[in-house]
């Protein structure tokens, strides 16, 4: 096991070496021009004489690819990322200032789509073509079939316009007065967790009343696909000879199900669950504009209807990385579910 | 061996499969009794019904299955009148059963060993440590190497063989009082088969568990059995001592299986095939299930089914043509001397 992880670990700086090369080929279509005057729209050429040569020169803009390569990686590394103009700052900063309402968000919602739809696709494939079982097929189906945005503005309609329970937005205007007044302290700049650890309930309350719909609009689509992946691989697993096996043996159906079957049948959901993850984190571009809520997807999507390239390219990378992060997370989660991984 | 007690005795046992396209007899009244410490084989093609009538005695059949008939008496218990929860104290404790393929057969993701304690900690009551130790012991008993170190593989780690031996330890680890092979050398190339069924024999001398036998292979049911029930379309059509089986089969079905075997002995042109296929579970032909295979079928045997009928001593065949079967027996005899 620790062999694999150790192994799967090796791989890891190729893989990012492989990302960073596709990154850097963005930039350089964009060709030098563009490159400099993306470069150059930071705080540096407003001050100093000569901006365009010092740019040149520190990003290696003249010298050949590799060396413009090494140069671009070295500042990278540094957290140099270029100027933000959408964010008006540094793109790493603007980035890393985001994203934790994206990660809070799709945190919200990842938790109960893989526990909850784990349980009911289980559930689901236990009940075979019995009511039950049509019942979450029906879920399942329209949950699938929604678009997410069309899905959200009938939350809103539903929830805010008509019922009036959960607004969009992000906090509302008392709330956010609390948040941003210096005695709240913020420890993770996610709302939520830092309410409870300042031991303001009112603040958690109000942040988790703007969560319930895009949490239930994010979660609805996958939990619907996980139940499905849960439940057909579930049917497939119980009628292994190894469950019967398991039944032979004399042990309660409980057992059967959820030690003999559940950990055979969850190794085709750890895949979707890593991919879940990721588009989760992603894609919560939509959600975010539809909810009106801060995150690095909106921040995205507004960087690239204004051409800030560096904030795209920025973007681009750090999704990247994540994509490489989850997948390592999902094949050490394989490994962890089934044995016969652990040994290629 | 008459004047015992049968371990199990199966009483009119019919199980029916209700599939969309009709109702499919598997198993249509069988009859059998095991004594303690024997084995009973049960031979058969596929298709036969031999392994649903196992799988009706330990009540493992798929939602379709149902038996619809018929008494499972196990040690004076009828096990179809139990419920779940006293079948599962039955099942992997007084009954325990392999199967055909024991690459599939165990569970990939959980070690030997786990699977093997699973169902000592169930039925004997002992704490995990114990558990270890009587799988360990288990392992050494049917042959593996070095087990401290096996009992901690998973199932792939371990060569076919290796495998069905696991399971049979898995299967004995609890003492059951009878054990339910079906076809448990299939899988295996021909010198484990030869093994495994030497380690199932002497087991059995050693824990003095009665098996149930279920092959299509002729030369697995003379190699362990004690007595034989020979089953096509769902019901058995001759039960007989092995000795007597072989010697002086009664049955048209079970003569022409006989006439299958490869022979050293006598030199053959081609080997005898039974003439026809198995008839298709959901069209049974009428009367005598076996009458449009056999060549001494008459217009009786086409519209009355046979019933299993005594024809020597513990020797029972059901069919219409006995004196037939005899006399062409006679003949094929001089065809050899000849």
């Amino acid at each position: 096991m620790i062999a694999y992880i150790v192994r799967r670990l090796l791989l890891l700086p190729l893989i990012l070496f492989g990302v960073t090369i596709l990154i850097f080929g963005m930039l350089e279509l964009l060709g030098p021009e563009k490159l400099v005057s993306a470069y150059i729209r930071g705080p540096e050429a407003e001050k100093v004489a000569g901006a365009t040569q010092k740019i040149i020169e520190k990003y290696g803009l003249d010298k050949p690819l590799p060396v413009k390569y090494a140069r671009w990686l070295g500042n990278v590394l540094k957290g140099d990322l270029g100027w933000s103009l959408v964010g008006k700052q540094p793109v790493l900063s603007a980035i890393f200032s985001r994203f934790p309402y994206t990660l809070e968000l799709a945190l919200w919602a990842i938790v109960p789509v893989v526990f909850v739809g784990i349980w009911l696709g289980i559930i689901s494939a236990v009940h075979h073509n019995k009511f039950l079982d049509h019942f979450l097929r029906v879920f399942a189906i329209v949950g699938w079939s929604f678009p997410d945005f069309v899905f959200g503005l009938f939350m809103i309609l539903l929830f805010y316009t008509k019922l009036g329970w959960f607004p969009p937005g992000y906090l509302s205007f008392d709330m956010e007065r609390v948040v941003s007044s210096p005695e709240f302290v913020s420890y993770t700049k996610m709302v939520t967790i830092d309410s409870i650890l300042n031991l303001r309930f009112d603040v958690f309350l109000d942040a988790l009343r703007h969560l319930v719909a895009p949490v239930i609009t994010l979660a609805y689509l996958w939990w619907a696909y996980i139940l499905r992946i849960t439940r057909s691989s579930m049917l497939e697993v119980l009628r292994k000879e190894y469950i019967r096996t398991a039944r032979a043996k004399g042990l309660p159906e409980d057992v059967v199900i959820n030690k003999h079957a559940r950990r055979n049948a969850l190794i085709p959901v750890a895949t979707v669950s890593g991919q879940m993850i990721i588009s989760l984190l992603a894609g919560t571009v939509i959600i975010e504009s539809v909810f009106n809520r801060p995150g690095l997807g909106r921040f995205v999507a507004t960087a690239a209807t204004q051409l800030d390239y560096m904030s795209i390219i920025g973007g681009a990378l750090f999704y990247s990385i994540l994509l490489v992060l989850g997948n390592l997370i999902v094949d050490v989660s394989y490994a962890l579910i089934d044995p016969r991984i652990r040994l290629q | 061996m008459k004047d015992k007690q049968p371990l199990l005795k199966v009483k009119n046992l019919k199980t029916y499969f209700f599939t969309e396209d009709g109702v499919v007899k598997a198993v249509d009244g069988v009859n059998f009794d095991v004594y303690p410490g024997e084995t009973l084989g049960i031979v058969g093609e596929s298709g036969c019904g031999k392994s649903v009538t196992s799988l009706s005695i330990m009540r493992l059949l798929d939602e379709k299955g149902k038996i619809v008939d018929g008494e499972v008496i196990f040690e004076g218990k009828d096990l179809l009148k139990l419920s779940e929860e006293e079948m599962r104290e039955i099942r992997g404790n007084d009954i325990a059963m392999i199967f055909q393929e024991p690459m599939v057969a165990l569970n990939p993701v959980y070690t030997v060993g786990d699977q093997i304690m699973e169902a000592i900690i169930l039925h004997q009551k002992v704490g995990k440590d114990e558990a270890r130790k009587i799988a360990i012991d288990m392992l050494k008993k049917v042959g593996i190497p070095e087990p401290e170190k096996r009992v901690d593989e998973y199932p792939h780690e371990l060569s076919g063989g290796m495998r069905q031996r696991a399971m049979i330890a898995m299967a004995l680890s609890c003492h059951p009082k009878l054990l339910i092979a079906d076809e448990p050398t299939t899988a295996l190339d021909v010198t484990i088969q030869a093994q495994i069924l030497e380690l199932m024999k002497q087991l059995q001398r050693d824990l003095g568990m009665a098996i149930i036998m279920i092959t299509h292979d002729l030369g697995v049911i003379a190699e362990i059995s004690d007595r034989v029930a020979v089953m096509y379309a769902g019901k058995i059509v001759e039960y007989a001592d092995v000795k007597v089986l072989f010697k002086d089969p009664k049955h048209p079905y079970t003569w022409a299986l006989m006439n299958s075997i490869p022979r050293l002995d006598i030199e053959q042109e081609r080997l005898f095939s039974i003439p026809g296929i198995v008839p298709d579970a959901l069209h049974f032909p009428s009367g005598c299930k076996f009458h449009p295979r056999c060549e001494f079928a008459t217009e009786k045997c086409k519209s009355e089914e046979p019933e299993l009928i005594e024809v020597g001593s513990n020797h029972f065949a059901a069919c219409w043509n006995i004196e037939k079967l005899e006399a062409a027996k006679d003949s094929v005899r001089v065809g050899e001397n000849r």
